[in-house]
């Protein structure tokens, strides 16, 4: 459902993405790995179309149509979500009134009916409680003095209820202890289905004990250098980046 | 007292003012000598001495008045209304439910479309005088010591053209239980108009109150101005507790001036809320003084401007007294090449320790031509004080904008939601729940108009 062809982008003239190819089928969850600054973040970025970022070469195909043509809301309406590692906060609208304006935003995008209060309510209280979320996290402003994790719980509850056909997670698992990690795994968990893909960027192999990926990709220097199944994961920890960027360097060009 | 004044502005009162004011007094016919009338022709003579301001005087250095001042306005006698005016005013009535209404056409009280069901309060003319009271005397004497210590020029240009005052005076220890709203309905007949509403409310010791008061305007579309220099003098007695909301949505041809001057007694609490949204220039002078101790004062202001709008809020308050608390928050979004400005003085002087003043403003700018100039002022002269004050100018975040739209809202829907997120503390500190609707509603509409 998305293919990514030898992607190039620039964020003020500066090339972070050197040709990235990759390719992800209804149902996979790939991960991807890499140091601080190969460019994990900017895939993301670049994924759900924010326009600090210029794609400088290559194609994205998602669901058959090209991604670049679309700006970052008809992405969205077409199914792309992305976890953002630092979320906004918004202080005066309400997490709930927020929660039901982009649910149904997104229904009437779809075409289906929009949901009333009630029907709204029902939802968000079952979302809730699958990913063990207290309630009066609805009637806080959104993300307003909400603690790392919190923040991060609250991007799952959104991915939730929007549903979307690839959800990208940038450093979900960053500043997160292992209750909160947990939580947020399992609302992952509880998500993967066969028409649904997952791109989970993150530095450290912990989050992938618990969402074990279908494949890893390790990123470094705007590339992918090596892909692999959850074993690879397990070896970057084990050896550290150090190691890949040795044997890319082995390498015979 | 003496009320010889130096005048306090430089530029003289055109004369189709002065001729405004000799039209009124020439349909008067026996009414030349009744006391009210005495009270006009002391602010008509006032407002020559002190004069209209230009922008070369520091409180209007922001805000040109020559708009205002060049139309040339008629001072309509009772106009006839149609079913459709009365509409349009029982409609307007409706929005707000289950509240008392003051119907006031073109500045002038009118019995016949307002509803008053509380026996709390009492509504007075102040114009006719067939009735002796003790009340209306001591609103003319209040009225007199207004025109003696302002040096306000509108003030007296209000008292000086006002057809009709109202009193509305609250009762000692009641508790008006449904709001009253003040309704102004203007309407014109082909040439511009000018109104001049003067309510004037006392709220006896431990009673409460609460007012919306509103514009509207028929018909919609027309090429003459409405210029609407209101005044409200509101005395809030000991214990006394007296909230007022005003929701400005004139034509953007249009002008208003209004002027609000509030005292407060002892253990009393006066809260005031403007959103001021229509009209080409706007401009509010609020004045609060405080004359004892353990006071509550409240000050919220929201706007929007859009196209060429001018909105000014200039406001004073004076801490002469110690252990009084104020809190002070102007917020605003302003879009095309609109213009704002906010100048709000707070004095704590000497004896005023044990003060607790709070003042913010914050101003969204949605384009690149709109425009804001942001003064707030604190003077403390007193050392056991806690006070704070701020201005923030900022224009859209494009973090929380590609967030927004990241969750699958169009540009625009992201747009009014950061704007009206933006405009949120103010909305919030408006405690009755169908007031803030009203005025939710209206905002919303407005902040859709703008342009950016």
């Amino acid at each position: 459902m998305l293919k990514i062809k030898d992607l190039r982008a620039s964020v003020e003239d500066t090339e972070i993405l050197k040709g990235v190819n990759l390719e992800i089928k209804p149902g996979e969850v790939h991960a991807i790995m890499g140091p601080n600054g190969s460019g994990k973040s900017t895939l993301g970025f670049v994924l759900a179309g924010k326009d600090d970022y210029e794609v400088t070469g290559g194609t994205i195909e998602f669901k058959g149509q090209d991604l670049l043509e679309l700006d970052p809301d008809e992405r969205a309406r077409e199914g792309v979500f992305l976890g953002f590692q630092y979320p906004v906060e918004i202080p005066g609208v309400s997490n709930s009134n927020f929660l039901k304006m982009i649910v149904n935003s997104m229904r009437k995008a779809r075409g289906e009916k929009e949901l009333d209060s009630l029907e709204m309510l029902k939802l968000l209280k079952e979302k809730l409680a699958t990913l063990g979320m207290n309630i009066n996290m609805l009637k806080r402003s959104l993300n307003d003095g909400f603690s790392g994790g919190e923040k991060k719980r609250n991007e799952i509850l959104q991915m939730a209820v929007l549903e979307p056909t690839l959800a990208i997670l940038d450093e979900t698992d960053s500043g997160l202890d292992i209750d909160a990690l947990k939580v947020v795994a399992d609302g992952v968990n509880s998500m993967r289905s066969e028409d649904r893909g997952f791109l989970i960027i993150t530095h450290y192999q912990r989050l992938l004990n618990y969402i074990v990926p279908d494949v890893v990709h390790v990123l470094v220097d705007g590339k992918i250098v090596k892909s692999g199944d959850k074993n690879l994961a397990l070896e970057l920890e084990d050896k550290g980046y150090d190691w890949i960027k040795e044997n890319k360097a082995a390498q015979p060009a | 007292m003496n009320s010889s004044v130096i005048p306090k502005y430089q530029t003289e009162v055109p004369g189709h003012f002065r001729s405004l004011f000799e039209s009124l007094e020439s349909r008067l016919n026996g009414e030349k000598d009744l006391v009210f009338h005495q009270l006009r022709k002391k602010g008509s003579n006032r407002l020559l001495q002190i004069g209209f301001p230009t922008t070369r005087n520091e409180d209007y250095k922001y805000t040109a008045l020559n708009r205002v001042f060049n139309e040339n306005y008629y001072l309509p006698e009772q106009v006839s209304l149609d079913e459709q005016d009365e509409k349009a005013i029982r409609e307007t009535a409706k929005k707000c439910p289950e509240t008392d209404y003051i119907c006031f056409v073109n500045g002038r009280y009118t019995p016949s479309l307002s509803s008053i069901s509380s026996k709390d309060y009492t509504v007075l003319s102040l114009a006719d005088q067939s009735e002796e009271s003790e009340l209306k005397k001591e609103a003319f004497q209040h009225i007199e010591k207004n025109l003696d210590e302002s040096d306000n020029p509108f003030v007296q240009l209000n008292t000086a053209l006002c057809e009709d005052p109202l009193m509305i005076h609250i009762k000692e220890g009641k508790k008006v239980e449904k709001p009253i709203q003040l309704i102004h309905y203007y309407k014109t007949g082909g040439e511009s108009v000018i109104a001049c509403p003067q309510i004037f409310v006392v709220a006896e010791e431990n009673s409460e109150v609460n007012f919306l008061e509103t514009h509207l305007t028929r018909p919609e579309t027309r090429s003459e101005k409405i210029f609407a220099n209101l005044f409200n003098r509101i005395v809030v007695e000991s214990g006394a507790s007296v909230v007022h909301h005003k929701i400005q949505d004139l034509g953007t041809e249009d002008f208003i001036i209004h002027n609000m001057v509030a005292s407060q007694e002892k253990d009393s609490h006066f809260y005031a809320f403007t959103a001021d949204l229509g009209s080409r220039i706007t401009r509010n002078n609020l004045e609060v003084h405080l004359k004892n101790s353990f006071t509550q004062t409240d000050m919220f202001g929201l706007f929007v401007g859009g196209a060429r709008q001018h909105i000014d809020n200039q406001t004073y308050l004076d801490h002469a007294i110690p252990n009084c608390e104020s809190r002070e928050w102007y917020k605003g979004v302003l879009g095309g090449r609109s213009r704002g400005v906010f100048n709000g003085k707070v004095l704590v002087r000497q004896d005023a320790q044990k003060t607790n003043a709070f003042q913010q403003n914050n101003t969204l700018l949605v384009s690149d031509h709109a425009r804001m100039d942001s003064k707030p002022q604190l003077e403390i002269y007193a050392d056991d004080v806690k006070c704070s004050h701020g201005a923030t100018i900022g224009q859209m975040d494009s973090e929380i904008l590609f967030y927004l739209k990241s969750r699958g809202l169009n540009e625009q829907q992201a747009g009014e939601l950061v704007k009206i997120a933006f405009l949120a503390e103010v909305f919030e500190s408006v405690d009755n729940e169908h007031i803030r609707k009203v005025i939710a509603d209206v905002v919303v509409d407005n902040l859709r108009e703008i342009y950016e």
